[in-house]
């Protein structure tokens, strides 16, 4: 697998704002949590990732594959949209396999993934279920789920732990931890909330208005700030006010 | 073959001269005019209707079975109208449509009809229970048999080999009877009537095997028979009435044939007719939920002994309260309560 | 005096009554009716004499059946009416006294005028018409006890009397009006809402009452009759054979052009959508002459068709349909971008980045869940196609399609000649409709649906 992650001065237009440039890197194996107050370009970072928005400059790369123009469904990154989105239409089971026709394997290893996926997701008992009866929890766990069997290079979280009660986030990092440790995925997880990074407890970064601020583990970001904005940031003036997040 | 059919055309033999009786008996009574058939019968079940208030308590009974006397009298012999009942809702609606052209002529089709969904709605439901016709004429048919449906209820209606039996026979009379119409007559859609025995015969199978379980939904199938026969009233089909043959002039063998499943159907079942294919219970019913009287249960001194459920013959008791939907207000209940526990109640003011 | 002292002395007044008209032979005193009265009588005065707390009841009882056996010769054309009026009455009386015991002083004044209207008329305003006054008066007595009944039986009253060969579509109508009105339930209180519901429901019922009189005039016979006749049976087949393909033809050209009028941004966008809905705003007839015009024999794109092709146009089938698909193509546009719109744009760009390429994106995702939306798009186009009449009839007087046979027996045979071949076309065109309706429902939307919270 040659999962690695490369940004290279990436650059996003939209109307007056302006995405980076943007130059990151994430090895196999690492969660790096993307943090920023609203409107700051997180969600337009994982869509220029996943291809749903065109550069303006710089590249994409992961291992020796140049992203460039290619579209969504050949660059083999999983995009966890923020609601979840499953296909309502479709069943749980449905959602999940939806990948893996266009994932070019036969019956046989399709069938494997699939029960190697929802095992490791824990989403065996909704197989039958419709989306709309599912709970939050659940339908990011089926999201998840269907995202990771087709096998991606890098997965995309956009706010995975968002608008769920705290038991449902701790219950969804653990399987987050768990994922990791099974395959490795290297992963883009975005949210404004610190106390998820603190929960992740990998790499963090922090977005301002388009551009990073800092990279680093969580401790190090908590204990150095770069700037009198991270500072105040960290400290939690602004987004933490949000119901269900823990203080 | 052969035998049979001698043996049916000596029945309807007998059965032609037995009408003839009947026949004399009726131009007796229709010496009156026209018009004054129609009113008197308006008055009479307006009488019909007050009386299970005025009646003693004590033997109520016997006044009911008394009324449904004059009941069956009333419908055979004066108003001709057939109390299977499809007739009152056709002429209901052609009354209606007469209304500012004849209104004489709207008067009498409407009167009967309107007399009773009136009297249901202030004095109580108690025309399927002390007037109609073929109600009674199920009911005193089950007089002998009531030990035996009271047990079969207590069990559960269960499917037994007696209850086979008894549904084939009917069956093969019904077959039989097919088969020997088919021989001697044309048929027309006036004969509707052999399309009602029809369902009737297959609802008798069905409720042989599963009677417990779908009680409650086969009663819907009156909403659809008073559908087809509204549907039918406003688009001028002629749907003759099964028990058209004992109340009313017109005597003829198909009719015969559905009277005579209906009181089969009623042997097995008790009210088969009322509880699962009378369109015109549904008005009933409905008039009966907005009715001012009704039957109310006190639960401080019902000691849920049962015996109002055993003694319903609707199955509108459940565990002491009545379903004013299914309820034929024939007040049974009421006189076997131990404990007086049942009682009718005015009820004037429409709760919100 | 105490009320139940009235009682013996009204019977002693009945009595002398009932004494005097029998020797002055104005009363005759074995006749049904007046033994009848004579009991209710005595019964009456029975019970009155053991429960005197209903002297009240037992003395009005009284006094009508003398004032009938008095009176009631002279205002009813026999005995018989005289004793059901006077049965009416009774209920009246006793349904009167009970409102006004127990019931809020509205319903005693709603029931009293409603008597004295129902008098005025039938009694005073209509000639010979004591039995309506009879069986009105029975059917307030049942229904004054609630609102809303009231409401249902006056609604009754008007149409059966003053609209009476519209009856049944004006009762319809009314019960669905007042069903609603008086059901209606909002979540913010107001008062206004209802108002309006009321309001608009009476402009719906201009366009119901035409429909519902078709529909409820006609019997099965004529109904029969119209449908054995093989002109009007081709006439049908051909109108809906036409429309079927019409429809076939637009969605197939016209769901891909929604879906990317809902997708792309380009200009002139907007013009095309407002000029999809030109077919609504121009008139049939110009639109006919207009197609007309461009595939005409002698026009050079008709010609060309004609002569080369061997396709003509006017006068054929393909004519119809070219009407019918210029017609109807609003209607499944419209709806179908509208179905496009609803389908989150974040489902679709999810499919991609699992793989799927634009073609399965919009087949798996945004077909199945626009589904609704467009088939009643279908439905609707269809229901346009199958009912044209202007632009057909210009392009394609001969063969007949079912608007235009309704159109030309109306102009050779009449109004009444037409009904019944009218109320069927209506019949067929309503159990159509009803049942692609039903479908519909059956069909999933892109709309988001409510998610259950944890």
């Amino acid at each position: 697998m040659n999962g690695i992650l490369h940004l290279d001065g990436i650059v996003v237009r939209q109307g007056d704002f302006q995405l980076g440039p943007v130059t990151l890197s994430i090895r196999q194996g690492e969660h790096l949590v993307l943090m920023g107050p609203s409107g700051c370009g997180k969600t337009t970072l994982l869509k220029a990732i996943a291809g749903f928005i065109p550069l303006d400059a710089g590249s994409i790369r992961i291992g020796d594959r140049v992203l460039g123009d290619l579209p969504p469904e050949q660059r083999r990154v999983g995009y966890v949209p923020q609601s979840a989105s499953l296909f309502p239409h479709l069943r749980v089971r449905d959602n999940i396999r939806f990948g893996l026709a266009y994932a070019g394997i036969n019956r046989d290893q399709q069938e494997a993934r699939f029960n190697r996926i929802t095992g490791l997701l824990g989403v065996e008992a909704l197989l039958d279920r419709r989306p709309a009866t599912l709970s939050g929890g659940e339908a990011r766990r089926v999201a998840l789920a269907r995202s990771l069997v087709t096998e991606p290079d890098v997965l995309l979280l956009d706010e995975p732990l968002g608008m769920l009660d705290t038991p449902a986030r701790h219950t969804l990092v653990q399987t987050l931890k768990s994922i990791h440790a099974a395959l490795g995925t290297p992963t883009i997880h975005v949210t404004h909330h610190l106390d998820e990074a603190w929960m992740m407890g990998g790499l963090c970064s922090l977005l301002r208005e388009g551009r990073l601020v800092q990279t680093g583990p969580v401790e190090t970001l908590l204990l150095n700030p770069a700037n009198a904005w991270a500072q105040a940031f960290l400290d939690g003036g602004e987004p933490r006010s949000t119901p269900g997040a823990t203080a | 073959m052969n035998v049979l059919r001698t043996f049916m055309d000596r029945l309807s033999a007998w059965l032609e001269s037995a009408s003839a009786n009947i026949k004399l008996v009726d131009q007796a009574l229709s010496g009156m005019q026209g018009s004054y058939v129609e009113l008197l019968t308006l008055l009479a079940l307006g009488l019909l209707a007050v009386i299970p208030i005025i009646v003693p308590e004590r033997h109520r009974q016997f006044y009911r079975r008394l009324n449904q006397c004059f009941g069956i009298l009333i419908f055979i012999f004066v108003v001709y109208t057939c109390l299977g009942v499809f007739g009152m809702i056709r002429n209901f609606h052609r009354g209606l449509m007469e209304i500012g052209r004849e209104n004489i002529i709207a008067l009498y089709f409407c009167s009967v009809p309107l007399t009773v969904l009136v009297t249901s709605m202030i004095f109580g439901p108690t025309f399927c229970g002390w007037i109609c016709p073929t109600g009674a004429l199920q009911e005193f048919i089950a007089i002998p048999l009531k030990r035996w449906h009271r047990a079969r209820r207590k069990a559960g209606w269960p499917c037994t080999p007696a209850v086979l039996t008894l549904t084939g026979l009917v069956t093969l009379v019904f077959l039989g009877w097919m088969a020997y119409l088919s021989v001697t007559r044309v048929f027309f859609v006036e004969d509707a009537s052999v399309y009602w025995s029809e369902v009737l015969v297959i609802l008798l199978f069905v409720l042989a095997f599963r009677m417990a379980r779908w009680d409650k939904a086969l009663r819907r199938l009156r909403w659809v028979s008073f559908a087809i026969i509204a549907a039918g009233a406003v688009a001028g089909w002629r749907i003759t009435s099964p028990v058209h043959f004992t109340f009313s002039k017109v005597y003829d063998p198909a009719s015969v044939l559905s009277t005579i499943m209906v009181v089969l159907g009623a042997i097995l079942v008790p009210q088969i007719w009322c509880r699962y294919l009378c369109p015109w219970r549904e008005t009933i019913a409905w008039a009966g939920r907005h009715s001012v009287r009704r039957l109310e249960t006190r639960h401080d001194t019902c000691t849920q002994c049962g015996q109002c459920d055993s003694v319903c013959g609707v199955e509108a008791v459940h565990h002491g309260t009545v379903d004013p939907h299914e309820c034929h207000l024939c007040l049974k209940c009421v006189d076997t309560c131990p404990t007086k526990a049942i009682r009718l109640v005015d009820q004037w003011k429409v709760e919100p | 005096m105490k009320p139940s002292r009235i009682i013996p002395l009204l019977q002693v007044i009945l009595l002398a009554l009932y004494a005097a008209g029998t020797v002055h032979g104005w009363l005759e005193p074995l006749e049904l009716f007046n033994l009848l009265m004579m009991t209710a009588c005595l019964v009456t005065t029975a019970r009155a004499w053991r429960h005197p707390d209903e002297s009240l009841v037992a003395g009005g009882i009284l006094v009508l059946i003398g004032a009938h056996l008095f009176v009631g010769q002279r205002i009813a054309p026999d005995t018989l009416t005289g004793g059901a009026i006077l049965l009416a009455s009774l209920l009246t009386l006793y349904v009167g006294i009970q409102i006004n015991r127990h019931l809020p002083r509205g319903y005693w004044w709603a029931f009293v005028t409603g008597y004295f209207v129902l008098y005025a008329l039938f009694i005073l305003h209509l000639n010979n018409a004591e039995p309506l006054f009879i069986l009105f008066l029975m059917a307030m007595t049942a229904c004054a006890r609630s609102a809303r009944l009231l409401a249902y039986y006056w609604a009754a009253v008007v149409s059966f009397t003053f609209l009476q060969p519209y009856a049944w579509p004006a009762v319809i109508i009314l019960f669905f009006a007042i069903s609603a009105v008086t059901g209606a339930r909002s979540s913010v209180p107001s008062r206004l809402l209802p108002v309006f519901l009321a309001a608009g429901l009476a402009l719906f019922a201009f366009v119901l009452l035409p429909v519902l009189l078709m529909l409820t005039g006609e019997d099965l016979h004529s109904l029969e009759t119209v449908w054995r006749d093989p002109r009007i049976r081709a006439a049908i087949g051909r109108t809906a054979a036409t429309a079927t393909v019409s429809t076939a033809v637009l969605t197939l050209f016209g769901v891909p052009l929604a879906y990317a009028i809902s997708r792309l941004r380009f200009p002139g966008r907007t013009l095309l959508l407002s000029l999809a809905d030109l077919p609504i705003v121009i008139p049939q007839s110009v639109a006919g002459i207009a197609l007309l015009r461009v595939f005409g024999r002698r026009q050079i794109i008709g010609g060309w068709l004609a002569d080369t092709l061997g396709l003509p146009v006017d006068g054929t089938l393909l004519g119809i349909g070219i009407a019918q698909v210029f017609v109807a193509f609003p209607f499944l546009l419209r709806s179908a971008v509208a179905a496009f719109d609803t389908v989150d744009e974040e489902l679709e760009l999810t499919a991609r980045s699992l793989g799927a390429s634009p073609w399965n994106t919009f087949r798996r995702i945004a077909l199945p869940l626009g589904a609704r939306g467009i088939f009643l798009g279908i439905v609707l186009a269809w229901a346009r196609a199958a009912g044209e009449f202007g632009a057909v009839v210009f392009i394609a007087p001969t063969p007949e399609t079912a608007p235009v046979a309704a159109f030309n027996r109306f102009n050779s045979a009449g109004m009444i000649e037409t009904a019944p071949l009218v109320s069927l076309l209506l019949l067929f065109s309503l159990v159509m409709f009803f049942l692609l309706q039903l479908t519909t429902r059956l069909l999933p939307t892109g709309a988001a649906q409510p998610r259950r919270r944890p």
